[in-house]
C-alpha cells in the first residue's frame, strides 16, 4: 500500500525536482547567512568563524533612540498601505467589469497600469510639484473648490495619508490585473442562475462576482500580510522630508540614515531577521485562521 | 438581463465611465510631465518652466538616446533576459505549482514542500550570503545571473497553485479513468484550461524581469553588461555631490540633464506598456469553463 | 629589480584593481577604459598591467566596495571612504605601507602629499602604520560662497552685502520689493534646502557669517575641540533664520525643497541670494540662457560684527587609496602614483597628453591613482586672470586655455560659456575663494581622522535630531528647543565623542 502511494507519487517529486534544487542552493543555502545576526561579524573570518554575541545586535536595534516611534510609523504606513491596497484594486476590477464598451475598458487598463512601471526616485520630484501647497495642480484644484490647500508633504498628520494615497494611485492598476484574471473564472451559469432568480445587476455583483472573488481576495491579503514591516522604503526615501520624520521614519530609512548597512552588517541581518519573524508571524495566523474559519487554504 | 435599464442603472454607468476615466487621467499625468520634459529644451527645464506641455519643442533628447550606445546594449540584454528568463519562469511555476494544487490524499508529501517554498518568500540570509552563493556557483558577471538565481518565482507558483486548485475535478478524474498519466493532465487540461492565470504570470514575469535592476548593479563586473533598468538607475540616481573632490567639479558642473533622462525613462517603459495589451484580452474577454466551485 | 620610485618592472607585473567610472569620462574613439594614454604609460614606463576586477558607476561604487570588504575580496589596489578604510584596517584586509611608501614615493610625490602640513599622511596612518595613500584634493573647494543676484541689486538700488545685517536686509528687499518687476510676491531673498546644509543652498555660510560652524569640529578658547553644532553662536543665527521664515523671505515650502528643486527655484528667477559651492554657477546656467539679463555674483561671507567671517572647511582628503595585505607588490601603488604625479605636475611632465589633451578629453580621469596639488584650482584661475589682463594666454596649460577660451567665448557674446567667466574670471568665485585663503579667513574641521565608535554608532540618530531641531526652529518653533538639543547631545553620544576626538587630537 505504502510502496504503490510512493509510486503513484513519484511523478510528483520528479516535477518538483528542478525547482526545488534552484531554490535549495540560491535561498536555503544563503539562509545560513542568518547566523550573523548573532555575530559580531569580521570579515575575515567569515560567516561562521565570526564570535557570537547573543542578542546584542538586537539589542543594539531596540536601544535606538526613537525606535518605538519608527516601528509605529512603520506599522501604521503598512497596514493602511495593506488595506487600501487591497480594497482600491478590488473596487477598480469591479467597475471595470461593469463597463461595456470595449475601447474604454482596453484604454482605461492599458492606462492604469502605466504608473507601476516609473521608479519612486523619478515620481518623487514629480509628486513633489504636484503636490506644493503654493504652485501644485493639486492644491489648485482643492483651492478651486473652496478648501484650504493642504501641506501633503510638510505636514505629519498628511504625510501619511500621502504615501498610502500615492501608492494605491501607483499600485492600483496593476494589482487590479489578478482580480480581473480571477473575474474570468467566475461561472457565468452562475449569472445566469442569478438572473432566473430575478437578481439585478447589483445583486449579481453582491451574491456572484463578489463571493467568485473572494478566494483571491483572501490570498493576496494574507501575502501582503508578511509586508507589515515593509512600509516601503524608495517611496518614503524620496518624499520624506526632516519636517515629517516624526510620522514618516520607518525602519528601512532609519537603518539607511544610520549606514547600518555598510557598517553594521551583523546590525543589518538581526534587522531583517526581525522582519522576517514578524512577516512569518502574520502570515502564519492568518493563514491559520483563514483555514479554520472559511476553510479555504490559500496555499 | 435584457430588461430595460432603469433609472438607477443609468446614473450607475455614467458615474462608472467617469471614474474609470478620471481614474485614468491621473495616472496619466505623469506620463506627461515626462514626455512633456524630455520634449522640452534643458534650459526651459532647468528653471521649472515645463509641467504637462513642452517649452521650447526638441527631439534632441531622443536622437541623443538613440545613439547612445549604452543605453542601446543595455536594451538589448534586457530582451534577451525577457526572452531567456520568461520561459524558464513558467515551466518551473508550472511544474511546481501542478503538485501542489494537489489534495493531500493525492500527494502525501504535498504540505512539506508547501512550506519549503513558502519559507524563502519570507526568510532570507541577506545581501552578502546570496552574493556569495551565487559568485560560488560562477554566475557573476554572466548573463545567467539574471536568470537563474530567481528562476523560481513563489508568488506566481501560489497563484497558479489556486488557479489550478479552482478547476473542476471531474475533467481531470475522466482523464485519469482513460489511462491519461500526471504529465499529460497536466499539459493537455490544466495549462490550456489556464489560459488566463497563464497569461497573467507570463506578464508579471515579463514585467519583473524588465523591472529588476539590484541584481545587475550588484552581479555584473562591467557596466556595459548592465540590463536597461540597471543602466537607467545608474542614470537616474543622484549621485551624493557633498564629498565631491574637486577633480571633478567640472562634471558636477553640468546638471545631469533632465531632459535626456526623461527621454530614456519614457523609452525604456514603452516597449513593456505595449506587451500588456496583447495579453490583456486573455484575461478580460472571460474563457467559458466548466463549472466552477466557489 | 629596479627600486627606484619609477623603475620598471622586468618582466612586467600584473595588478588587480576595481574603480568607479564617472559620467564625464569619455575616451577617444578606438580607446578604453585598458588602452588609454595612461594604460600605455603604465606598462610601457613601468611595466605594469592593471586587470580590473569589476567597475561600476559613481553612484554604485560605495556599494560594490562594501559587498568586496564583507566577503573578504579586495584587489590589489582600491580606493575607499574614511569609514571603509577603518573598517578594513580593523579586518586585518590591508597591506601596511609605511616603509613602502617611505622607500618608493618620489621627493615630488612626498612633496604634494605632505602640502597641506601633513594632516593627510597623518590621516591615513592608524597606530603608527600608514595603511592608505590619501587622494590629495582641496578642501577649500568644498567651502561655501555668498551667490548674490547682482540685476536685483541693481534694480533696487541696493549695494553688494558688506556685513550680514546688509545680508538680512537685501534678502528682506529680494522678497518684498518684487525685483522681478512681475508684480507678484514669488520672490525669495536666501535660497535654502531641505537638508539645511550642503554644496547648493546650505547654510553653512549663514552660520559662519554669525561665527557658528556646524558640523564640524573646531577649537574652542581653551584649545579644546568642540563640536560646532552645539555652540551658543547657533542660536542667533537660528533666531534670524526664524524671522526670515515668518516674515516669507524664505521659501514657506524649503522643507520639502532639494538642491535640485532650489535650483529650479534660482534658474527660474524665484530665488535672490544662496550659500554654495564656487562652481555652482554651472547649475545657474540654464537660468542664464533663459534670461540673458540674470546676473549672478560670488561674494565673500560677510559678518555680522566687527570680526571678519570665516568660511568653513572640510577635510580635503575623502578617498584613501589600498594595498590589500600580502600583495606581491604593493609598491606598485606607489610607483602608479609617482608616474602620475611625475607626468601631469613633474619636471618631465607633458600634461598635453596625460592631463587634459587638446581635444579637451580628461586624460588624468584615466590614471588609478591621482592626486592635485591644494591650490590647483586656485593656481589656475591666478594664471588665467593675468593671461586675461595681459591678453597672452601663451603661458597657460591646456587645460587652463580651455577656461581661458571659453571665458573669451563668453566675452564675445557667446551666454553658453557665462558660467566660465563666474568661476574662473576676474570677480569669479575662485578669487573669492582665494582671497579667504589670502586673509586667513578660512576654519578648518579639526577633526580628521576615522569615524570613532562612538560616531558610527550615533551619528546618525544625532544629525537626525539636529535638522529635525533646527528645521522646527526655523519654522517657528520656540527657539529653546536648541537648548534641549545641546543637552539631548550630550547625553545621546556627544559628550563621549568629544572626549574620543579630544584623545585622537592629543595623539
Amino acid at each position: 500500500m505504502e510502496n504503490r502511494r510512493f509510486l503513484r507519487e513519484i511523478p510528483f517529486h520528479l516535477m518538483l525536482l528542478p525547482g526545488i534544487l534552484i531554490v535549495l542552493v540560491y535561498n536555503y543555502i544563503p539562509m545560513a547567512g542568518i547566523v550573523v545576526a548573532f555575530k559580531r561579524f569580521v570579515p575575515s573570518k567569515g560567516m561562521f568563524g565570526s564570535p557570537w554575541i547573543g542578542w546584542d545586535n538586537f539589542q543594539y536595534l531596540l536601544n535606538m533612540p526613537d525606535i518605538y516611534q519608527v516601528l509605529w510609523n512603520t506599522i501604521y504606513i503598512s497596514l493602511m498601505k495593506i488595506i487600501a491596497g487591497v480594497i482600491a484594486p478590488v473596487l477598480f476590477a469591479l467597475l471595470l467589469n461593469e463597463a461595456r464598451n470595449r475601447l474604454v475598458k482596453r484604454s482605461v487598463q492599458t492606462i492604469v497600469y502605466f504608473p507601476h512601471f516609473l521608479s519612486w526616485i523619478i515620481l518623487g520630484g514629480i509628486f513633489i510639484d504636484i503636490l506644493s501647497p503654493s504652485t501644485g495642480i493639486v492644491n489648485h484644484f482643492l483651492t478651486w473648490l473652496g478648501l484650504e490647500p493642504i501641506y501633503f508633504l510638510g505636514h505629519n498628520s498628511w504625510f501619511p495619508v500621502t504615501l498610502v494615497g500615492s501608492e494605491v494611485w501607483k499600485g492600483f492598476g496593476y494589482g487590479s490585473i489578478v482580480y480581473l484574471a480571477a473575474l474570468t473564472g467566475i461561472n457565468p451559469t452562475l449569472y445566469e442562475a442569478a438572473v432566473m432568480d430575478g437578481a439585478g445587476r447589483w445583486k449579481q455583483t453582491l451574491h456572484v462576482t463578489l463571493p467568485g472573488l473572494i478566494p483571491m481576495i483572501m490570498l493576496m491579503t494574507i501575502l501582503s500580510l508578511g509586508n507589515v514591516l515593509n512600509a516601503g522604503f524608495d517611496q518614503v526615501f524620496n518624499l520624506y522630508s526632516p519636517q515629517v520624520y516624526q510620522s514618516g521614519d520607518i525602519i528601512d530609512t532609519l537603518v539607511y540614515r544610520i549606514g547600518m548597512q555598510d557598517a553594521q552588517y551583523g546590525v543589518a541581518t538581526a534587522v531583517g531577521l526581525f522582519k522576517s519573524a514578524v512577516s512569518f508571524l502574520f502570515i502564519g495566523i492568518s493563514y491559520g485562521l483563514a483555514t479554520r474559519y472559511s476553510d479555504y487554504r490559500i496555499f | 438581463m435584457f430588461r430595460k435599464a432603469t433609472m438607477g442603472r443609468k446614473v450607475f454607468v455614467i458615474s462608472n465611465y467617469a471614474i474609470l476615466i478620471g481614474a485614468a487621467l491621473i495616472c496619466l499625468l505623469p506620463i506627461i510631465n515626462i514626455l512633456a520634459i524630455s520634449f522640452s529644451s534643458s534650459s526651459a527645464v532647468g528653471s521649472g518652466r515645463v509641467q504637462f506641455w513642452p517649452v521650447e519643442f526638441t527631439l534632441k533628447s531622443y536622437a541623443f538616446v538613440l545613439e547612445k550606445p549604452e543605453f542601446m546594449t543595455s536594451f538589448i540584454i534586457a530582451v534577451k533576459r525577457v526572452l531567456a528568463g520568461v520561459p524558464i519562469n513558467m515551466l518551473l511555476t508550472i511544474l511546481i505549482a501542478y503538485p501542489l494544487s494537489k489534495e493531500k490524499q493525492q500527494f502525501s508529501w504535498r504540505g512539506v514542500y508547501v512550506w519549503f517554498f513558502v519559507i524563502t518568500m519570507l526568510f532570507s540570509g541577506g545581501l552578502i550570503p546570496w552574493y556569495l552563493t551565487i559568485k560560488a556557483t560562477g554566475l557573476i558577471d554572466s548573463f545567467w545571473a539574471l536568470i537563474i538565481p530567481g528562476a523560481v518565482p513563489i508568488f506566481n507558483v501560489i497563484l497558479l497553485l489556486n488557479f489550478f486548485r479552482s478547476l473542476p475535478k471531474e475533467i481531470e478524474e475522466a482523464a485519469f479513468m482513460d489511462g491519461a498519466t500526471q504529465w499529460k493532465v497536466l499539459w493537455k487540461i490544466f495549462v490550456p484550461l489556464s489560459a488566463p492565470a497563464i497569461a497573467t504570470l507570463v506578464l508579471f514575469c515579463i514585467v519583473t524581469h524588465w523591472n529588476s535592476w539590484f541584481e545587475g548593479l550588484i552581479l555584473m563586473n562591467d557596466p556595459s553588461h548592465y540590463p536597461l533598468q540597471s543602466y537607467l538607475q545608474t542614470v537616474i540616481v543622484n549621485r551624493d555631490m557633498s564629498l565631491a573632490t574637486s577633480t571633478d567639479w567640472k562634471a558636477l558642473a553640468l546638471v545631469s540633464d533632465r531632459t535626456t533622462k526623461a527621454a530614456q525613462v519614457f523609452v525604456a517603459t514603452v516597449p513593456v506598456l505595449c506587451v500588456y495589451p496583447f495579453l490583456q484580452k486573455y484575461f478580460t474577454e472571460g474563457i467559458v469553463m466548466g463549472s466552477v466551485k466557489g | 629589480m629596479d627600486t627606484s620610485p619609477l623603475g620598471k618592472y622586468d618582466p612586467p607585473i600584473e595588478v588587480t584593481a576595481v574603480r568607479p567610472i564617472s559620467e564625464g569620462m569619455e575616451y577617444k574613439s578606438g580607446e578604453s577604459l585598458d588602452n588609454n594614454a595612461w594604460s600605455r604609460a603604465y606598462e610601457a614606463d613601468l611595466g605594469i598591467k592593471i586587470k580590473y576586477l569589476w567597475t561600476t558607476p559613481d553612484a554604485q561604487y560605495a556599494q560594490k566596495i562594501n559587498i568586496a570588504i564583507a566577503s573578504d575580496d579586495m584587489p590589489n589596489i582600491a580606493e575607499v571612504n574614511a569609514a571603509q578604510l577603518k573598517r578594513l584596517i580593523e579586518d586585518d584586509q590591508l597591506q601596511d605601507l609605511t616603509s613602502v611608501y617611505e622607500q618608493y614615493a618620489s621627493p615630488l610625490t612626498k612633496k604634494i602629499l605632505s602640502e597641506d602640513g601633513g594632516n593627510a599622511i597623518k590621516s591615513s596612518t592608524f597606530d603608527g602604520k600608514m595603511y592608505a595613500i590619501p587622494k590629495m584634493g582641496s578642501g577649500i573647494g568644498q567651502s561655501q560662497v555668498l551667490w548674490v543676484r547682482t540685476d536685483w541689486l541693481k534694480k533696487l538700488n541696493l549695494e553688494e552685502p558688506k556685513s550680514m545685517q546688509d545680508v538680512l536686509a537685501i534678502a528682506e528687499a529680494f522678497a518684498k520689493k518684487d525685483p522681478d518687476g512681475n508684480g507678484a510676491a514669488d520672490t525669495y531673498g536666501l535660497g535654502i534646502n531641505k537638508d539645511l546644509w550642503g554644496f547648493y543652498a546650505g547654510l553653512e555660510g549663514f552660520f559662519n557669517g554669525f561665527h557658528a560652524y556646524p558640523n564640524i569640529w573646531v577649537k574652542d578658547a581653551s584649545g579644546k575641540l568642540v563640536y560646532g553644532s552645539v555652540q551658543p553662536e547657533m542660536k542667533q543665527a537660528l533666531q534670524k533664520l526664524q524671522e526670515m521664515y515668518a516674515s516669507g523671505v524664505l521659501n514657506k515650502e524649503f522643507g520639502t525643497r532639494d538642491a535640485s528643486k532650489v535650483n529650479e527655484d534660482a534658474n527660474a528667477g524665484k530665488v535672490g541670494m544662496f550659500f554654495g559651492f564656487f562652481w555652482n554657477s554651472g547649475w545657474l546656467q540654464d537660468g542664464k540662457t533663459n534670461n540673458p539679463d540674470m546676473e549672478w555674483k560670488a561674494i565673500e561671507i560677510p559678518s555680522i560684527d566687527g570680526e571678519a567671517a570665516k568660511s568653513q572647511v572640510p577635510f580635503a582628503i575623502s578617498t584613501y587609496y589600498t594595498v590589500k595585505k600580502d600583495s606581491a607588490h604593493p609598491e606598485a601603488a606607489v610607483k602608479m602614483l609617482n608616474l602620475a604625479l611625475e607626468k601631469i605636475y613633474g619636471e618631465t611632465a607633458e600634461p598635453e597628453i596625460y592631463n587634459v589633451d587638446k581635444d579637451g578629453m580628461s586624460a588624468f580621469s584615466y590614471t588609478l591613482l591621482y592626486g592635485e596639488a591644494p591650490r590647483k584650482n586656485l593656481d589656475a584661475m591666478l594664471h588665467i586672470k593675468s593671461a586675461l589682463s595681459s591678453n597672452d594666454p601663451s603661458s597657460l596649460n591646456l587645460e587652463e586655455k580651455g577656461y581661458y577660451d571659453n571665458i573669451m567665448k563668453y566675452r564675445g557674446g557667446d551666454t553658453a560659456f557665462w558660467g566660465a567667466e563666474k568661476m574662473y574670471g576676474p570677480e569669479g568665485s575662485l578669487s573669492v575663494l582665494d582671497a579667504f585663503m589670502q586673509k586667513g579667513l578660512t576654519m578648518d574641521n579639526q577633526f580628521f581622522g576615522a569615524p570613532t565608535q562612538t560616531m558610527v554608532d550615533r551619528e546618525g540618530t544625532l544629525q537626525k535630531q539636529q535638522v529635525q531641531t533646527f528645521t522646527s526652529i526655523i519654522m517657528g518653533g520656540s527657539i529653546d528647543q536648541f537648548d534641549a538639543f545641546v543637552s539631548t547631545w550630550n547625553k545621546q553620544g556627544g559628550e563621549q565623542m568629544t572626549k574620543e576626538v579630544n584623545d585622537w587630537s592629543q595623539n
